[in-house]
């Protein structure tokens, strides 16, 4: 079980002012600014969930990974992972948890990889019949025998990054984390690495806190999502409940014909809807409606419309979970 | 520490030196062009001088000490953690490190070792049987008693110790040293100075002599060639050897410091 308390992580950032004579200044007279990255987290994450844990660029989550996994010494509050405080006991929680990050390698560059490999064998003090089966499951999952004798440094990105998740669950973790595994990845090496994430967790009731900026992945993957903004939770539930939260308005697109008769609907008064409750628009032969799903069906206005009009064409649009955490990190919600 | 944890990175170095195969040909060639060019150069003096024994070097044992001191170097400077170190420090790959389960500074040990290992097996050996017979044949060189040898290869590897300790802490302060490179530079002109390396330090002004000896840097290169030369024997071999020990356990606490700091540093400030 993980638990985070209050965790704070303050940055102190040197402002260096522009051009030569700034710098020499700088040397002498600096002025400190003091940053928030994390401000005042806490959530507890259950043996086996996995949690989407999703923010903008500089929200603070890989902050808050590398505390958990010992990388980062808060400034104020706790983090405890099965029991261990990672930056307290670094090599301890170490053996437990597993670490991709996406944007690093955490392979050593000139080896072969199944040198690597053997390497962390040795390193987790993996029994042999146990390193056995599970190089047999990861190659299953992951495809490895494919370059498995190049050396990491000449890996493709794809090839790398199924490297590193393969060498993060070699000694069977409680706990994965993984710092935007899918980056730059293409759509059939993704799918193979949510795959492989999504059989781990279900075979070995692997805990998984994955940040990523693809809200694909989230769905793929996680039943529960923790988003941050400037180092603060604004929201921690199920995907069903973010989307009824606050993706309940719904867009109803018609093809139409006739359109001058669609000042004629009254689809406001006749369905009882306020201001924000329905918004139309029509472009052309285009009508779209949008609507709170809450208050009015989709089949209800189609077939007040076509009442009226000739309609050739229609389809409801849902607000995806992108759009939804767009609003969120703007800070308006929809 | 579990040595099977550690021996993989001590056997990857050398699997990576093993791998640029042609650049240790070219290495060795290098290594005995510069002995024969200081071996010539120290004749030459020895000629102009018109003696036969300089500031206590005969021909032959400056002949031993250019051809051992070539080694010594070679095998203390196999401790290159600077390199290691800075590299990681400086791309925050040391970040990656710190999430293993094993002790950051013990790895770089064993890496270390690795580049030792290459080097007694791939350099020191082959080179050593090479400049042997020459020595022996065409110079008049007698070699040391296997007892000699001994103290001198544990007397290498006190050398080696203290000098990993000295670079793990140079790595560490990449981070505030940009310009690595140049300063690395400057402190093997400065180290291989004052050690004793370039020069014996009996060439060195009488009054200096002293103050060169008690610093540590005569433990790391000029304490293993003069037991070589057996010019160190008895009693004084032992003080020798007690003294590079001391050596060794100060610069290793110094250098635990030295990373205790990085990593408050790195983890307070995330590098």
């Amino acid at each position: 079980m993980i638990t985070v308390e209050n965790l704070t992580k303050e940055f102190i950032i040197h402002k260096k002012q522009p051009g030569l004579l700034g710098t020499v200044k700088s040397l002498f007279l600096r002025e400190k600014e003091i940053k928030k990255a994390v401000d005042g987290i806490s959530f507890t994450i259950q043996p086996g969930e996995m949690v989407g844990y999703i923010g903008a660029n500089g929200a603070g989550k890989s902050t808050t990974i590398k505390i958990m996994t010992g990388i980062l010494n808060p400034t104020a509050g706790l983090a405890s992972v099965n029991g261990l405080i990672p930056y307290e006991q670094r090599q301890k929680n170490a053996r437990q948890i597993g670490v991709v990050f996406g944007q690093r390698t955490q392979l050593w560059g000139d080896l072969p990889l199944r040198e690597t490999f053997s390497i962390l064998k040795e390193i987790y003090e993996v029994p042999k019949a146990d390193f056995d089966q599970r190089m047999k499951y990861l190659d299953g999952v992951l495809t490895l025998s494919e370059f498995i004798t190049q050396p990491v440094r000449t890996l493709s990105l794809g090839q790398r990054m199924r490297a590193d998740l393969a060498a993060s669950l070699l000694h069977n973790p409680k706990v994965l984390f993984l710092d935007e595994p899918t980056i730059g990845l293409d759509i059939v090496v993704k799918e193979k690495v949510l795959a492989a994430i999504k059989d781990i967790n279900k075979q070995y009731g692997t805990t998984v806190i994955l940040t990523t900026h693809d809200m694909a992945d989230i769905e793929e993957l996680c039943s529960r999502i923790i988003i941050i903004d400037q180092g603060k939770k604004v929201h921690d539930g199920s995907l069903a409940q973010i989307k009824d939260q606050y993706g309940f308005m719904q867009t109803l697109v018609m093809e139409i014909k006739e359109a001058e008769k669609v000042a004629t609907l009254n689809l406001a008064a006749t369905f009882k809807l306020d201001e924000e409750d329905l918004i139309v628009n029509l472009e052309d032969t285009t009508l779209s409606l949008r609507f709170n799903s809450h208050k009015v069906k989709a089949s209800d206005l189609l077939f007040h419309v076509m009442q009226r009009l000739p309609v050739i064409d229609m389809k409801v649009q849902e607000t995806n979970i992108e759009e939804i955490v767009k609003g969120i990190y703007q800070g308006r919600g929809l | 520490m579990n040595l099977r944890t550690y021996m993989p990175f001590a056997r990857s170095v050398m699997q990576t030196y093993l791998s640029y195969g042609v650049n240790a040909v070219v290495f060795m060639l290098g290594g005995f062009l510069r002995v024969f060019l200081a071996y010539y150069l120290w004749m030459a003096i020895f000629d102009s001088s018109g003696q036969e024994v300089l500031r206590g070097f005969s021909r032959v044992e400056m002949a031993v000490y250019v051809m051992m001191m070539d080694f010594i170097i070679r095998l203390t400077f196999a401790a290159e953690a600077d390199g290691w170190v800075g590299e990681e420090v400086r791309s925050g790959a040391i970040a990656m490190n710190l999430i293993k389960p094993i002790s950051y500074t013990g790895r770089i040990f064993f890496m270390s070792l690795g580049s030792l290992f290459y080097e007694v097996l791939f350099v020191f050996l082959p080179m050593g049987l090479i400049f042997g017979w020459l020595g022996t044949q065409f110079l008049g060189v007698i070699l040391p008693e296997p007892i000699q040898f001994a103290a001198f290869f544990l007397s290498v590897f006190m050398g080696f110790l203290i000098l990993f300790s000295i670079n793990l802490s140079f790595g560490f302060l990449a981070f505030y040293l940009k310009n690595l490179w140049g300063m690395g530079n400057f402190k093997y002109v400065l180290l291989t100075f004052l050690s004793g390396a370039l020069i014996p330090i009996s060439f060195f002004p009488e009054a200096f002599q002293p103050l060169l000896l008690a610093l540590p840097f005569s433990s790391i290169h000029y304490t293993p060639v003069q037991i070589f030369l057996g010019k160190i024997q008895g009693q004084e071999l032992l003080v020798a050897l007690g003294t590079q020990a001391l050596w060794a356990v100060i610069f290793y606490l110094g250098s635990q410091l030295v990373y205790r700091g990085a990593v408050k540093h790195l983890t307070v400030q995330g590098g």
